[in-house]
């Protein structure tokens, strides 16, 4: 079964409104992390206590909640977790007292005065200030050094314009997913930076392949402009690019509906990061590179595509008609 | 060609075969992360000043007793910092006899200073951080010993820079005891009560020890806590004790400790005293029969039975205590003192259901996930699609060889990288075939198309797989267990999917190309 064989859309050509979009999709994404409410910060960050919990029978949620603040514990969360039949809640306290074991004895203490019948603990996680601390800069910098490194590989592999391109979609892929995250109000731990990074692989990835056929096209046609070869070649790789971000929707989607509670989060990172990181691939990441072009010439670049002052004394080839069309020229800008 | 098409085979066998070797049966070969296994993960900081404290504490105490031999007795050495202390009061001939007793005994690990009628002691740089890092090393040795008496298989207890301690634990069913075995500091310490007069039951109030001492506390007493506990063990009522600061004999004068009955069949711990132990011991009780003799562990007076007469070399413990507790406190108190306090900075404590829930959950996203990709190479890509399959299943065997093989754990975000690898192994098939498609079209015959596929497929590969390992390599730099257990799982997956891809997947077409003229290429 053969799909998307010879397409020919122009890719390029509205690349100015899907670019919008982007801007508006991150506006979202902005809202929705600072205004919308909070970033749901798990205890890896920000420190505290958060424990699983299962009772005999059905707790009354907002009782315990009571119980446990007035133990004086500030401000309890307490949600049920996982399917109903189980009984379960999640209870996260911030830090007390600044250590972590103070946290643990003492909702401990509180949830068997509350009386609500036997419970066990499932599982326990407790983090200090000083460890909150350093996993927070651990992640930054994990995610920080992640986008520096493929940014100086693919500026090795192929050209700065390109690197900077890919950059962009990464970055914009982050911000995108990160707003749909908060809006559905997943927890945000290291399990979800890990969904992140992997987000960022799978991006540059996508986008790799794209450039890579452009790197072909463009070593095999010197004459063309880049705008037609970036069309041409998305055009063909199109195939791959449906195929592959399909299959491993597929199994994501498995992921999300069968792998249990406590990997939801970052299979869902993971969902939504592939379907943004795909679209940016095609919308962002070469509407960048052009703009780069644009903007600051083919210095330094092997192979030169049309965008650029040829040096003097050699023949400008008679500039296709692409290059100076009004639609372009407002597209880059528009950029501004 | 044919040659060729053996020799390749031949290793792809030889793969196949050793990855199987390594990987079955996976129950046993791969390891599991303590998220799957269930256990306990705990950060522990070690509060090395209480080490410095301790040891400037002990030190001024030998300079007593070596002062006192040396004909200057009654010297009150006053602990002024964390590594200092002083001497006041001294006359000129006492001061040259410290200076003396100072190179002689004290020298390179304290400095002595002259102010006044003062001497000023304080530990060198050199001591301090030797000290420091003993503490350290001493404390793992220390939980490491509790923890082998408790049973634990496989422990993990190490060393974790900046004077911490990493300490895993799979499978551990009782966390709260782990957590006060490894948490006593198991300091003991012998002191003399001061008020009440014979120890006893102490007073019920701070208020009360005050009032006696007109609410001006001697600069060489402080108050302790106690508990007093009913006959099944519970803390009833706390009680308070006036004490001597000064303390002579410690858990470290301890030779052995061990579980006891006492006069009424209750649990009690026996313990004997080493032979310098034993004589200190002697001088401190012979020197205050009638006193209250106050059992300190960990700073609250566990019991204070009146000194009759001198003791030397053994005594009791005794407290109301249960069975467990005693056979823990001998443990702890054989395993020796923690030179320094701990802190918890963080910990996670998976139970064991939590674990297997997981595992089920993964397994069946899993299972569901690799049908629905094998489904799906099929129906797209027709027979090659079983070309695409089999290099899928070979991919699977060899990223479990590779865990089994560098005994990796396997965690939760691990099986999530599993499942993933699923997905996008399936990538570098893709661009291959739809490589060879695009060949084809183009006319040329499938010999050709099949070659000039791979070769033209093969930087995009590259190029695109490094990008993914380079998010791998600093999620491993940067991640803690579970997450390395995903960037484990997610580059073995992918190193082998290139090899897979690239060098499985073409043995398959050049094997059925040789066999016969294709003429059109299910693909």
């Amino acid at each position: 079964m053969e799909i998307l064989r010879d397409t020919n859309i122009d890719f390029m050509k509205y690349r100015k409104v899907w670019v919008l979009v982007s801007l508006a999709l991150i506006a979202v994404a902005i809202f929705s992390v600072f205004v919308h409410g909070q970033l749901n910060i798990g205890v890896d960050f920000a420190g505290g206590t958060q424990m699983t919990v299962k009772f005999q029978q059905r707790p009354d949620v907002q009782r315990l909640r009571e119980v446990i603040a007035g133990a004086g514990i500030p401000e309890p969360q307490i949600q049920t977790y996982g399917r109903e039949a189980e009984n379960q809640v999640l209870v996260k306290t911030r830090l007390i007292e600044g250590s972590a074991e103070g946290s643990r004895e003492r909702v401990e203490t509180a949830l068997r005065q509350a009386n609500m019948g036997e419970f066990s603990i499932l599982s326990v996680e407790s983090v200090g200030p000083q460890i909150g601390r350093e996993l927070r800069r651990q992640g930054f910098w994990a995610v920080a050094l992640s986008l520096l490194g493929m940014l100086v590989y693919i500026w090795l592999r192929f050209e700065l314009r390109f690197g900077i391109g890919a950059i962009m979609a990464c970055v914009h892929d982050i911000i995108v997913t990160l707003g749909l995250f908060a809006l559905f109000d997943f927890e945000f731990n290291l399990t979800t930076i890990a969904a992140f990074l992997t987000v960022v692989g799978y991006s540059v990835n996508d986008t790799v392949v794209i450039f890579d056929r452009i790197r072909e096209n463009m070593r095999k046609t010197r004459r063309e402009p880049l705008i037609d070869v970036m069309n041409k070649s998305i055009n063909q790789t199109l195939s791959r690019t449906i195929l592959t971000g399909g299959s491993t929707l597929l199994v994501l989607a498995c992921l999300l509906y069968w792998g249990g509670e406590a990997i939801r989060g970052f299979a869902f990172v993971i969902f939504i990061g592939i379907i943004v990181g795909t679209y940016s691939s095609i919308y962002i990441a070469p509407p960048f590179t052009l703009l780069w072009e644009r903007y600051f010439g083919n210095r330094g670049n092997k192979i030169r595509g049309q965008g650029a002052p040829l040096p003097a004394g050699g023949a400008a080839p008679a500039a296709p008609a692409r290059t100076e069309t009004p639609a372009t020229r407002r597209a880059g800008g528009a950029r501004r | 060609m044919k040659r060729n098409l053996l020799w390749r085979g031949l290793l792809i066998l030889a793969v196949l075969v050793g990855a199987a070797a390594i990987a079955f049966p996976p129950q046993e070969k791969i390891n599991l992360g303590l998220d799957l296994r269930g256990g306990m993960h705990l950060v522990l900081q070690v509060q090395t000043v209480d080490a410095l404290k301790a040891e400037t504490d002990s030190e001024m105490a030998r300079l007593a007793r070596i002062a006192e031999d040396e004909g200057v007795a009654g010297l009150r050495p006053r602990r002024t910092g964390d590594t200092t202390f002083e001497v006041a009061g001294l006359s000129p001939q006492a001061k040259d006899t410290l200076d003396q007793i100072a190179d002689d005994s004290f020298a390179g690990a304290w400095e002595a200073r002259e102010e006044g009628d003062r001497m000023v002691f304080t530990m060198t740089d050199q001591n301090s951080s030797q000290i420091r890092q003993l503490s350290v090393t001493q404390a793992v040795q220390t939980i490491r010993n509790r923890i082998d008496a408790f049973g634990v298989a496989e422990p993990v207890i190490q060393e974790m820079g900046e004077e911490r301690i990493l300490v895993q634990l799979p499978g551990v069913d009782d966390p709260e005891r782990v957590r006060n075995l490894i948490k006593s500091t198991a300091l003991l310490e012998f002191r003399i009560v001061r008020f009440p007069q014979g120890g006893g039951g102490g007073v019920p109030s701070r208020e009360a020890i005050l009032a006696n001492y007109n609410n001006r506390l001697p600069e060489d007493l402080e108050i302790l806590e106690g508990d007093v506990r009913d006959a099944e063990g519970r803390v009833t009522q706390k009680v308070y004790y006036a004490v001597d600061k000064r303390r002579d004999v410690t858990g470290r004068d301890l030779k052995t400790a061990r579980p006891g009955l006492g006069q009424f069949n209750d649990p009690i711990v026996e313990f004997s005293l080493t032979p310098e132990g034993a004589q200190k011991f002697g001088a401190l009780t012979g020197a205050n029969t009638g006193q209250g003799l106050a059992i300190v562990l960990d700073n609250r007076v566990v019991s204070a039975p009146v000194i009759r007469s001198r003791i030397t070399d053994s005594g009791i413990i005794e407290g109301n205590f249960t069975q467990q507790e005693v056979q823990d406190l001998s443990t702890v108190l054989r395993s020796g003192a923690l030179p320094a306090s701990l802190t918890y900075l963080e910990e996670r404590t998976v139970g064991p259901s939590l674990g297997r829930d997981s595992i089920e959950s993964g397994l069946l996203a899993g299972l569901i996930g690799t049908a629905l990709v094998v489904l799906y190479m099929l129906i797209i890509y027709n027979l090659s699609g079983v070309n695409a399959v089999i290099a899928l299943a070979l991919n699977l065997l060899l990223l479990f060889g590779g865990l089994a093989a560098f005994g990796a754990n396997l965690t939760l975000p691990g099986i999530a990288g599993i499942i993933l690898t699923i997905g996008m192994a399936v990538d570098a098939n893709v661009l291959v075939f739809e490589r060879i498609r695009e060949e084809l079209h183009a006319g040329r015959t499938v010999r050709s198309a099949v070659d000039l596929g791979y070769e033209k497929a093969l930087s995009s590969i590259i190029d695109s797989n490094v990008t993914t390992l380079v998010a791998a390599l600093f999620l491993f730099q940067f991640g803690t267990g579970p997450i390395r257990g995903f960037a484990v799982t997610l580059t073995i997956g992918l190193l082998a999917s290139m090899f897979t891809a690239v060098f499985v997947s073409r043995w398959l077409f050049d094997f059925v190309l040789s066999r016969r003229q294709v003429q059109r290429l299910s693909i």
